[in-house]
This record gives C-alpha cells, sequence and structure tokens, in this order.
C-alpha cells in the first residue's frame, strides 16, 4: 500500500518538476536573484578600476573670504578627515565667480566658500539623493568654531581635544522583539509563503480537475486507494514547491554570501539577517499552511468536471488566504499590530494561522505554548481535511456534468454512494 | 477464475436503472454485454469495478465478494482517461506500477504491447499529439499492461476504423486464447460474435437474455426458414398460402418464412416441391446477431 503512495508521489513530483514551465520559472528567478546580489560587487569593481585611474576623485577646492587663512587650512584638514580618500579638498585662490564656472564646467566637484566661521556657501552641480557632503561640512565647520571658541576661553588644545572629541559607546538591549529590524524578512517570508501556497494549491487543484476532465479518475480510483492518490497528489506536488523554494532561497543565501562584503544595501542585508529559529518556523508554518490550503484546492478540484469550471470553485479559497495575506500585512505595518488582540486571534484560525503565526512569532511577542496550541490546531485541521477531501475526491467521479450544489456533495458524503 | 454478477439492482434517485442483471463468465471465455445506448451496460460494469455500491446483489470472484484492488484487474472505462500532456511510455508505467507491477517488468510489458499494436513510433511522444484511434490503442495497451487475469472493456470498439478495429479484435482473441477473463460492452454485433462464447443482452436494466450464442440463435431460430429462390413474389404467395405459415419477408435471394406453432420445415419443403416455383435450397434460418439483439430490445421496448 506505501508502496503505491510512493508510486503517485514520484509521479507526481517528476511530473512538477520536468514541466517546462516550471523549470523555466525557477531558472528565471534563480538568475535574477543571482543579478541582483551581484550587482554591488560588480559595481564596486568597476569604481575601484575608476578609483585606479585617479580620475574620479571628487575635488572641493574651498577658498575663504573675510576669514584667515589658518581656519582655512584646519576646515580643510577636517574635512578631508571626514570625507575620507574619494575627495580631495584644496585651497583655492580662485574667486568666486571662476569657481562657480569651474563647477558648471565639470572640471571640479564642487566649491567652499566659508563666508564666516559659522556660515558658508557650497557650490555644487548634482546632488545625489545619498550625499553626505553638507553633513560633513557642517561637522567640520562646528568643530572648528568650537575648538577656537573653546581656546580663546583659555583651555588648552589636550582639554579642547578631550571635551570635544570624546565619544560616546551605547548599546540598545532589546527585551521583545525589534520590529524595525525583523519587518524585512518577515515581510519577505510572508511574501513568499503567500506566492508558494497559492501557485502550488493550484496546481493540486488544476491536477485532480484535468484527471477529472480527461477522465484518468476512473482508471486511477479503479487502480490504487483514494487515500493513496490524494496524500501521494498533495506531497508530491508540495515536495516539488519545497525544492523550488529550496533553490531559489537557495541560491538567493548562497549569492549573497559571496558577495557579501559588497552589499551596501541596508534593506537586502535586513532581509539576510533572520534568526535560525524563524527560518525554521517559517518551514513549518509553509509545510501546515500548504497542507491546509492544499487539501481544500484538492477538494474544489474535485468537484468540477472541467478545468474551466475550476475558476469559480477555487474563488473562496482564493478570497481567504488573500485575507489572510492581507490581515498579515496590515498587523506588520501597524504600529504593534502583530501584538494586537485580533490578529492574536488569527494566529488561531486554522486558515490563517500558518501565516499570522508566522509573522508573530517572528515580530511579535508569542509564548512557546501559544505556538504549540497554534500548530496543534493546524494538524487537527489537516488531519479532518485529509479525510475529508479524499472522501470528495472519490465522491467525485461520480459527479459529472455540473457543479455540484453544496447538498449534492453532502448527500454523496453522507449516503456514502461512493465505495471505499 | 469464475466471475459471477448476481441480481444487481441499482437506483439513482427515483430512476432505477438496474433491475435484476445476473450473468457468469469464466477464465477463457469472453461475455459480451449489450444492449442499446442507457440500457444499464456502463452501470453494471462500473458496480463490478466497485466505482459504485450496489442497491442490491453483489459481483463474486470464484466465490467470495470481489475486491477491485486486490485483484489483476484491467479497466478500460467507457469515457476514455489518460493524461493528454504526459509521454505514452510513463503513463503506461504509471498506471501499471499502481497496480503493484514492478517498474522494469511495467516498461517490459509497455513496449511489447506498443509494439504488438504497431505503436513503437510513439513510445517516447506526448498523448494528445496522437490522433484518436491511436490514443484508443494507448488506453487498450494502458488496460493491459499490468497482465491482468480479469480484462474489463467498456466499449473498447468505438471510435476505431476497420484495420484497427481488427488489430484490436486480434488482440482480444489473443488474451482470450491465453486464458484470461474477458468481459466487454459492445453494440458492433459484428465484432461481438467473433470472439465471444456467451452473450447477455441487457435491456432497459434487464437482462433480456443470457447464454452461448449458438443456443440463443438456435432457440430463435427454430420456426424460421430460409428459401433460396428466384421465383416471384407473387408466385410464393400463392404457393405458400398455408395454414402453417404465419409471416413471410423479402429477402435479397429469397424470403424467410415464419412458421406457425407446430409447423416444420418438412411441410414447407413439400408445399414448395409441390408447386411449379424454382428453388435452390432451403435451410433452417439462421439470424445475424444484430437481428437478435434488436428483436430481444425492441420487444422489451414495447412492453415497456
Amino acid at each position: 500500500m506505501i508502496k503505491q503512495f510512493f508510486t503517485v508521489f514520484k509521479f507526481e513530483l517528476l511530473g512538477q518538476l520536468k514541466n517546462k514551465r516550471t523549470i523555466i520559472l525557477t531558472t528565471i528567478v534563480v538568475v535574477a536573484i543571482a543579478l541582483l546580489l551581484s550587482f554591488p560587487r560588480f559595481s564596486g569593481l568597476i569604481d575601484k578600476i575608476k578609483k585606479e585611474d585617479g580620475t574620479d576623485k571628487k575635488e572641493i577646492q574651498v577658498i575663504e573670504v573675510m576669514y584667515d587663512e589658518e581656519d582655512a587650512q584646519n576646515i580643510v584638514a577636517l574635512l578631508q578627515g571626514f570625507l575620507g580618500e574619494e575627495y580631495e579638498v584644496k585651497i583655492s585662490s580662485s574667486s568666486k565667480k571662476a569657481l562657480k564656472e569651474k563647477v558648471k564646467g565639470g572640471k571640479i566637484h564642487s566649491a567652499l566658500l566659508i563666508t564666516s566661521p559659522t556660515t558658508y556657501e557650497y557650490i555644487v552641480d548634482t546632488v545625489d539623493m545619498y550625499s553626505v557632503e553638507e553633513k560633513m561640512i557642517n561637522a567640520a565647520l562646528e568643530n572648528n568654531y568650537r575648538f577656537s571658541y573653546l581656546k580663546s576661553q583659555g583651555l588648552s588644545d589636550e582639554q579642547v581635544g578631550k571635551a570635544l572629541l570624546t565619544e560616546i559607546i551605547g548599546e540598545t538591549i532589546v527585551t521583545g522583539k525589534d520590529q524595525a529590524s525583523s519587518f524585512g524578512y518577515t515581510y519577505a517570508v510572508v511574501l513568499i509563503l503567500y506566492m508558494v501556497l497559492l501557485l502550488y494549491g493550484q496546481f493540486v487543484a488544476s491536477n485532480v480537475a484535468s484527471e477529472k476532465g480527461t477522465r484518468a479518475m476512473e482508471t486511477l480510483i479503479t487502480s490504487a486507494k483514494p487515500v493513496n492518490l490524494m496524500f501521494g497528489k498533495i506531497l508530491g506536488t508540495g515536495s516539488a514547491g519545497l525544492i523550488q523554494l529550496i533553490l531559489i532561497l537557495g541560491s538567493a543565501i548562497g549569492f549573497y554570501q559571496l558577495n557579501k562584503e559588497y552589499a551596501t544595501n541596508e534593506m537586502i542585508k535586513s532581509l539576510f539577517d533572520m534568526p535560525i529559529s524563524v527560518a525554521v518556523y517559517s518551514v513549518v508554518f509553509f509545510i501546515l499552511g500548504y497542507f491546509i490550503y492544499a487539501f481544500m484546492f484538492g477538494a474544489a478540484g474535485s468537484l468540477t468536471s472541467r478545468v474551466e469550471d475550476l475558476g469559480s470553485l477555487i474563488m473562496p479559497i482564493n478570497f481567504t488566504f488573500i485575507a489572510c495575506f492581507m490581515i498579515s500585512i496590515v498587523a506588520m505595518t501597524t504600529s504593534n499590530g502583530v501584538n494586537e488582540t485580533y490578529f492574536i486571534v488569527c494566529s488561531f484560525i486554522p486558515f490563517f494561522a500558518s501565516m499570522a503565526m508566522l509573522v508573530r512569532v517572528s515580530m511579535g511577542i508569542v509564548a512557546v505554548w501559544e505556538i504549540a496550541l497554534s500548530i496543534g490546531i493546524q494538524i487537527v485541521t489537516i488531519v479532518v481535511l485529509g479525510i475529508l477531501c479524499t472522501k470528495i475526491y472519490r465522491a467525485g467521479v461520480l459527479l459529472y456534468g455540473n457543479t455540484p450544489k453544496l447538498k449534492d456533495i453532502i448527500r454523496i458524503l453522507r449516503t456514502s454512494e461512493a465505495m471505499k | 477464475m469464475r466471475l459471477e454478477v448476481k441480481n444487481l439492482h441499482k437506483s439513482f434517485g427515483e430512476k432505477e436503472v438496474l433491475k435484476g442483471i445476473s450473468f457468469e463468465v469464466q477464465s477463457g471465455e469472453a461475455l459480451g454485454l449489450l444492449g442499446r445506448n442507457g440500457a444499464g451496460k456502463t452501470t453494471t460494469i462500473r458496480i463490478i469495478m466497485q466505482l459504485f455500491a450496489p442497491n442490491e446483489g453483489e459481483v463474486l470472484l470464484d466465490g467470495k465478494p470481489i475486491d477491485i484492488r486486490k485483484t489483476n484487474i484491467g479497466y478500460m472505462p467507457e469515457e476514455r482517461g489518460l493524461y493528454p500532456k504526459k509521454k505514452v511510455i510513463d503513463q503506461l508505467i504509471y498506471f501499471a506500477e499502481l497496480r503493484g507491477i514492478s517498474k522494469a517488468e511495467a516498461t517490459n510489458n509497455a513496449d511489447r504491447l506498443l509494439e504488438r499494436l504497431y505503436m513503437t513510433e510513439y513510445r517516447n511522444v506526448k498523448l494528445d499529439t496522437l490522433s484518436k484511434g491511436n490514443q484508443q490503442k494507448i488506453q487498450l495497451i494502458a488496460t493491459l499492461v499490468c497482465n491482468p487475469d480479469i480484462v474489463i472493456l467498456d466499449e473498447p470498439f468505438s471510435g476505431l476504423d476497420p484495420v484497427n478495429a481488427m488489430i484490436l479484435k486480434d488482440l482480444v482473441k489473443e488474451i482470450i486464447a491465453e486464458g484470461k477473463l474477458v468481459v466487454f460492452s459492445s453494440h458492433q454485433m459484428n465484432y461481438v460474435e467473433e470472439f465471444c462464447k456467451s452473450i447477455t443482452i441487457i435491456n432497459a436494466g434487464e437482462v433480456a437474455v443470457t447464454g452461448e450464442i449458438k443456443k440463443i440463435k438456435h432457440s430463435y431460430t427454430k420456426n424460421k426458414v430460409s428459401v433460396i429462390t428466384t421465383a416471384p413474389e407473387t408466385v410464393l404467395n400463392e404457393v405458400l398460402k398455408t395454414d402453417f405459415v404465419l409471416n413471410t419477408v423479402k429477402t435479397d435471394d429469397g424470403l424467410v418464412i415464419e412458421l406457425a406453432d407446430g409447423a416444420t420445415i418438412n411441410e414447407i419443403m413439400g408445399a414448395l416441391a409441390n408447386s411449379n416455383a424454382v428453388f435452390t435450397g432451403v435451410t433452417t434460418y439462421e439470424p445475424t446477431l444484430a437481428e437478435v439483439f434488436v428483436d430481444y430490445t425492441e420487444d422489451a421496448e414495447v412492453v415497456k
């Protein structure tokens, strides 16, 4: 009997994996991930080559108007220190107008006019979004001003240095969940869960429906036990989904590790900061959620006699799942939403639990017993749905023609007109 | 093996589809289940295959209730069912494996049957690229690939051209000769006659007649005489104006005379001999199976 299950399992798994659509989709996603995550490395490489040529150093020319030269030199030194190697800060003797021309003509990156110890004008052609130049100029001027002020008040260089340059070292200890940092990977996991479950659940539904449509069902059901057929199909399709997911996530982690030192984007970094426990729970809830939805999709597939009719039958399931996704996203994006009562309730409702509990584990405050209870509820639901779905599947072979009404289904299940 | 169908009753809602179907068949024999559309052939087969439970009656194999999944049985449903988007060989092996055959044996059987039906060139193509007739042949291979002891075919010849029907017919003859038990339904009488020892004619959910074809024909024909003659009809009618002729029907080469009760072929021969009519032969009339079929099913229709 178990052999029969594995026959079905293997057939469905290979059928899914050999599917050209699956292969192409997976390849595209993996290539896209590889390109995205390798991009900083290559763009970094190009920058490095440029730098080595020495052509790309940004030159800032500094002139001081109405101010003494020693101060100007201090500021240049400070600014050079703050801005680092990418910049070359120089004192200039050109006029303001001449500097403006140079900036406009692209000969120099920018010009700084110090008009007083506490005021300046900064001339630059384009300011990119992440520019730190102005902040650094402010800091340089501030430091310079404070330094000379404190000195004029009779403090020694050492004292002034201590007053200005002592660093404060602090650390934030989060006793609950750091929602800011967990948001990124939670969002990613929820999105992946949503897409994969919907995709593979619908594969199950359309597979069953097409077996009915092509009448292969009658041959199958007289050869094998319905329970083996149904579980083989659902586990086979699910395993194909899991393999695809592992390929995609594995390549993502792999390419991230390869390019880790070049990664600058904070958002991407935060995606890979996922704690191991959350990763493990993701897999657990992925599997639980898949079973719950796959059984419902399988039952829906059994009730149609044509693939074309499938749409209307799976719509309620789709809506339930979309609602589950929306609730999770809303809870995640509102302040402390994941710890609100409505969301806690959702994490125990079977059809919402897989996603809601995953979000709570990842972002909220949750006790171990709550996780255990939620998993327990889901397992019970899976058993009930599994039995029901197998019965509907078995009875479905008798239902041809119009999409049956609920009472027809109940009648067939109750009178067990269908044999085992 | 011995398959017995006993007193099957089945209703769908208010409608009584089977009203007591019984027949039996043994290994090495084929039983043809004949009947008009909607007579209950497919329902009977589906009950044998345990797709439906009967309201009454039972199906026995060697005296015990049949368990379809524990019996090595090949079933070809009326509504053909294979995977259109999968390779022929893959699904043949799958169906065999579901029946508990090892992969190696399944591959072996599939290849042998593909060759036998001249289908080897389609081994590795997707099913939906094949013509309807060829798909039907694949369906038969899928039925036989598990090397079943019992073969149940629901309308195996529908949709086949004469050449393919011939190939299929030969294969079915072979499996009967191999000692398998075959039950099939059809309304193509010429095929039935060729390899069926027994038939069961079902009409409106009841067995109209069951038994060996020879005996059925014999019992059906004892009161009909076929006369081969070129004499004009008017002459013949004059000759046959006697008490022992109930009815005459004109045929291509003469006429068929239906005898009254108690009359025999001798009386006809005597009457013909006394006339001036030229006749070249007088035989006991042998009906075709189609005639028997039409007669039985029409009759019951009238009664209904």
